[in-house]
């Protein structure tokens, strides 16, 4: 399954989901400590703060941080938020589709693909708590735009979800972490069968493995190519690796070669992209 | 299933909520999410979409469209020697996912955008088809009207406009096997109907979702019958494992079928792309044979090489010829 990672404002909203998943911390490196990274089959959960800024920064700090490790992680936003009275119910979990920013007034669409059993609704993120109940048919936080932004300058839309717990409808009730953390526990089920859903139905982008990487590079290196042509030449050894096939042998006998010349250069590009991309018909 | 049915999320343009055709549509879709948004293009055009994840269950946003109503026709495809020569978009995207498809290549995403302002559509082709000189117009390129044409209606309007304007020749092509959408419309004389065909061998493997050949032809028997004028298009012909036994059982199996006398005319074409869009569909599908397959690129175009297109066109047009006179075959004149 796809790993996943969860980015969450408060500790106590990551707890119950800590728990429910049996997520240990991980203390590898300034980042997974500073955002206090949880991990477990595959679920990461990291805590941002408060505040869209401190999500923001919190979910591209994991992002790149997991990517770094050649992982493609779904990015779901776990939290709290707020309501008009009407709109949910108090412990009602969201789907949340459509994210406002309501300082800029930009707009940010989680794509829902898959099949499920929640209410879905639009969300604006506020820069303050929101004590009185908005006009706005919508729920309130003060994360999402700032989470969304960031998720998906890495990944795609249809990467990205946002699960909201109803903690509050806008009538300045201010919750204890405890009563949080109970909020978050009993929909714990509910967050875990979306979360399969989205982690078994998406695959990640065909990737390079290690070993492609470095014969990529040698290639880069040796035959001295352009950035466009290692474009070209990634793309045909990940259309090998699509169907399944190791790179052939006459990749590395090219590669034996000495390149010295651009003419050289030009007709060791077109042989390791022909063995790559073979001469036979679909 | 795990995914969502087609158009379960409709986003609705603040600018579309005012027509009556976004009305007819939502009521076709009672189930549907609807989300307002201010522009298609905040959600169409949103950077790195995943097409493969997104074509699993395809949203609809139905726009208001501002401009670019009617483009001059593309050089890739062929004209019927008309000098005027057009095409429209009244929607983007298409419900079949052909993996040949260039609409990977050109859109950012596989969302349809339907927009409802037909009435604009119309109203600008008429300002710019005025006087009595002949023009062509393609109403279904950048997707396949007739497969929609229950949701949309938009073959039934273009029909109209037709008959109103003689000198105006109209083209929905089409894989659908739909043709119940048009029994109770009475065919002008000059709108075309122009089915693409391809081998059942490439329908099964390269034209996803699309109608069975049998389904097409039973199709187009049944337009001949409503007195429609029809064209063939093999198009694009496919250089396929076995492609000339698979090109000659489909003109066999075409004519044994339909009623040759009866077409307007018979398109041929070989696969051929803009080589950008090829490179934009080699990225999202890495793991697509026929995408990823070396073509040859000459002038921005990416094919088979001048040889292979024309063993193709000449083994294609042979079988062809031996149903119609050569007077009907039109291949795409940069083909010969």
């Amino acid at each position: 399954m796809r790993p996943a990672l969860v980015v969450t404002a408060l500790m106590c909203e990551a707890t119950p989901l800590i728990d429910a998943w049996g997520l240990r911390p991980l203390r590898r490196s300034e980042v997974e400590e500073r955002f206090q990274l949880f991990y477990g089959d595959g679920v990461y959960v990291g805590v941002s703060g408060i505040g869209k800024l401190r999500s923001a920064v919190a979910t591209s700090a994991l992002l790149a941080h997991l990517r770094s490790q050649d992982l493609t992680p779904l990015a779901i936003n776990i939290g709290i938020a707020g309501c008009p009275a009407g709109l949910a119910r108090l412990g009602d979990l969201i789907l949340v589709h459509k994210v406002r920013d309501v300082a800029t007034n930009s707009r940010l669409y989680p794509d829902i693909l898959i099949k499920h059993h929640l209410k879905e609704l639009p969300l604006d993120t506020h820069d303050h708590p929101v004590t009185t109940p908005p006009s706005e048919q919508a729920l309130v936080d003060m994360e999402c735009s700032g989470f969304m932004q960031a998720a998906t300058t890495l990944v795609s839309p249809s990467e990205t979800a946002v699960l909201k717990v109803i903690s509050d409808h806008c009538d300045g009730t201010r919750l204890s972490p405890e009563q949080v953390s109970q909020h978050l526990g009993a929909v714990s089920d509910q967050i875990t069968a979306v979360i399969t859903s989205l982690r078994s139905e998406l695959p990640a982008p065909l990737q390079l493995r290690t070993e492609d990487i470095q014969a990529l590079d040698f290639a880069t290196s040796h035959a001295r190519l352009s950035v466009t042509q290692r474009i070209e030449l990634e793309r045909a050894m990940l259309a090998t690796r699509a169907s399944g096939k190791a790179l052939p042998s006459e990749f590395h006998s090219i590669l034996a070669q000495p390149i010295k010349s651009k003419d050289q250069r030009r007709i060791a590009f077109a042989a390791l992209v022909a063995a790559l991309r073979g001469e036979e018909l679909p | 299933m795990t995914f969502l049915p087609l158009f379960s999320h409709i986003y609705i343009e603040d600018a579309a909520r005012e027509y009556p055709l976004t009305e007819h549509i939502l009521a076709r879709f009672p189930k549907a999410q609807t989300i307002s948004i201010q522009n298609y293009k905040e959600v169409f055009n949103r950077p790195r979409q995943r097409w493969e994840h997104q074509r699993q269950s395809l949203k609809l946003i139905l726009a208001a469209r501002r401009d670019s109503f009617l483009y001059p026709g593309s050089s890739f495809v062929p004209n019927f020697d008309h000098t005027r020569f057009f095409y429209t978009t009244p929607i983007l995207n298409c419900v079949y996912g052909c993996e040949y498809c260039y609409l990977q290549g050109l859109l950012s995403s596989p969302t349809m955008v339907a927009f409802v302002n037909h009435t604009a559509f119309t109203e600008a082709a008429a300002r710019e088809l005025s006087g009595s000189t002949p023009a062509y117009l393609c109403i279904s390129y950048d997707t396949d009207l007739l497969a929609i044409e229950d949701i949309f209606g938009y073959c039934a309007e273009w029909i109209e406009f037709a008959k109103s304007h003689p000198h105006v020749t109209i083209e929905i092509r089409t894989k659908s096997a739909n043709i119940r959408a048009l029994e109770h419309i009475t065919p002008p004389s000059n709108v075309i109907l122009a089915w693409t065909l391809s081998p059942d061998d490439v329908v099964k493997r390269f034209e996803h979702k699309t109608p069975s050949l049998q389904a097409r032809l039973k199709a187009i028997a049944h337009a001949q019958k409503l007195q429609w004028r029809v064209r063939l298009c093999f198009d694009p012909i496919l250089r396929v494992k076995e492609w000339q036994k698979h090109y000659q059982e489909l003109v066999e199996t075409t004519f044994a079928t339909i009623e040759p006398n009866a077409l307007a005319d018979v398109s041929l074409g070989v696969f051929r792309i803009n080589s950008g869009y090829l490179r934009t569909m080699q990225e999202q599908r890495p793991d697509s044979r026929l995408v990823t397959y070396p073509y040859h690129v000459q002038n921005g175009s990416a094919s088979y090489t001048d040889a292979e297109r024309q063993e193709m066109i000449t083994h294609v047009s042979e079988h062809t010829l031996r149903s119609i006179p050569k007077e009907k075959l039109c291949p795409v004149p940069w083909q010969w």
